[in-house]
């Protein structure tokens, strides 16, 4: 797939080629520009390549296929929420999506301290963040795209969103989390992909980095021999090793992103 | 094999429309109320300067006018969501489908609106009327009785004609439908803007037309010639009309339909 806004400018996605099945919590990352919110918006099909195709659980995304449209759930960074209160925008919204659980929304909202009784416009961003992200998860859809889920969310309310969404999906959905708050997500991922000059640098299932790297805090830099990628950090460098002694060490996913943008080369 | 629930299914078409009423409820009962004052106002307006007689015709067309303009208004706000970005990704991934999004349009914005225009157009002008005798005049107004469906009465103006109308309006509702799709901001004034700069466009091509082939017969702007009568109600300008009209009407819905489906946030 090939996408571009503007001719005259380099391509935004120049033959990008992704297949996930279902069943994975992705994190997806990139620099600012790299094209993750775009990304999202063709898999939804609101935007469509200008070379190649997306097909998602058997649709032409840009088809806008009811079928589809029944079967995925776009959470924008930007929201719109009609002057409505939760109640009445659920009776509004709800018949639209055949698998909806009302019982699984109300569990939400409670998680999330929300009423039904609240009106839409006069919550803050944040509650706003909340609702929309319930409402999501109650769709049952088989592809969640959540696009900076955690902006505006204050601390407990992240902690909350991660139990939510790992309670919520079931092993036939698929979840994308565009995001740059690494910290937020990097517990309930279980794939990252990280987007690069218009290329996907990277993409690998949690439990087979862990098997194949290392993430180490150390006093004295390393000879570039042995470590796969150096930063250097307050007292000391950050280093990515390969795996030795079947030693497992906890992902530093900023580290990983740091040396995927660093056109560093790692190999799985 | 093309399925129909890919294009319609009534249960999800009845969902859509629901959901537009919630969603525009508000937007509808302010638009409605003020559509009502204004054709109030203009009814008054025209039952208080009118000279002594107000007839059917006089009726006839401030009805028509305000029809006009209701139409503006009401097809030109149409497809509300598409107005900004936000509600836009909202609206394109709604599940519905993209038939189903439009006919829920074409079927509040244009069947809803004629329907409701008629009777209220009438009781307005009625309670127009009421309102006007309250007040002392110095002229004495003579304001004829006429009934709910005196403008439908096709024998007076011959069926042709008729048809001709109904496909003008119909082409005239679809043009700003298509604009409401097709401009994201400002729609009605820009629909507008877009139907004057065709009419001009198409009055030019017909200057020019008549300079190339009848020099003799053109007088700067009056280009007006061979007008010659078909039957009692039509003459060859209004046959020209009539298949500009009756064209448009078949090509706009598709192409409406077609902008629906292509738009891109």
């Amino acid at each position: 797939m090939t996408f571009f806004y503007d001719k005259k400018q380099p391509s935004l996605f120049q033959n990008v080629d992704f297949y996930q099945p279902t069943g994975n919590i992705i994190g997806l990352f990139g620099a600012n520009g790299a094209g993750k919110s775009t990304l999202l918006k063709l898999i939804a099909g609101l935007i469509r390549p200008k070379e190649g195709s997306i097909k998602v659980n058997d649709y032409l995304p840009s088809n806008r296929d009811p079928r589809f449209l029944q079967e995925i759930f776009l959470i924008d960074e930007e929201l719109f929420l009609p002057d409505l209160s939760i109640k009445r925008y659920i009776s509004m919204l709800a018949p639209l999506y055949p698998k909806f659980g009302h019982d699984k929304m109300n569990q939400i909202l409670a998680d999330f301290g929300l009423q039904s009784s609240d009106h839409l416009k006069k919550l803050s961003m944040g509650q706003q963040k909340k609702f929309i992200i319930a409402f999501g998860l109650s769709t049952n859809c088989k592809l969640l795209l959540l696009d900076e889920p955690t902006n505006g969310l204050d601390i407990p309310s992240k902690k909350i969103f991660r139990k939510v969404l790992v309670n919520a999906i079931e092993e036939d959905q698929l979840v994308i989390i565009s995001t740059h708050q690494v910290k937020d997500i990097e517990n309930i991922i279980d794939k990252i992909v990280i987007l690069d000059q218009g290329k996907i640098a990277f993409s690998e299932e949690l439990t087979q980095i862990t098997r194949k790297l290392q993430f180490k805090h150390v006093f004295e830099e390393m000879d570039k021999n042995d470590a796969i990628y150096t930063e250097k950090c307050f007292e000391g460098y950050k280093v990515i090793l390969p795996v030795e002694n079947q030693e497992e060490t906890a992902i530093d996913i900023e580290l990983l992103f740091n040396a995927v943008n660093n056109d560093t080369k790692i190999t799985m | 094999m093309i399925e129909t629930q890919e294009f319609f299914n009534f249960k999800r078409c009845y969902n859509a429309f629901k959901f537009d009423l919630i969603m525009n409820s508000k937007k509808f009962i302010y638009g409605s109320i003020a559509i009502v004052l204004a054709m109030f106002f203009m009814d008054f307006y025209a039952l208080s300067t009118v000279s002594h007689v107000f007839a059917f015709g006089d009726y006839a067309a401030l009805s028509s006018i305000m029809f006009m303009i209701g139409l503006v208004v009401v097809l030109g706000t149409s497809f509300p969501m598409l107005r900004n970005k936000r509600s836009s990704v909202a609206f394109l991934m709604l599940p519905a489908s993209v038939f189903e999004k439009f006919m829920v349009q074409f079927f509040l914005r244009i069947v809803v609106f004629t329907l409701l225009y008629i009777p209220v157009c009438w009781g307005v002008f009625k309670g127009a009327v009421l309102f006007y005798h309250l007040f002392e005049w110095p002229r004495e107004l003579t304001i004829f009785s006429f009934g709910l469906f005196d403008l439908f009465h096709i024998k007076n103006i011959g069926w042709l004609v008729f048809l001709g109308m109904c496909c003008g309006l119909f082409s005239f509702a679809m043009f700003l439908f298509s604009g409401a799709i097709y401009f994201k901001k400002q729609a009605v004034f820009k629909s507008v803007i877009t139907l004057i700069v065709l009419i001009v466009f198409v009055s030019l091509c017909s200057m020019l037309l008549s300079y190339l082939f009848v020099p003799s017969l053109v007088h700067i702007y009056d280009y007006g010639v061979y007008i010659r009568d078909i039957n009692t109600y039509f003459t060859n300008f209004g046959l020209y009309l009539l298949v500009i009209a009756f064209g448009t009407s078949l090509f706009l819905p598709p192409y409406a339909y077609y902008c629906l489906k292509e738009k891109e946030v």
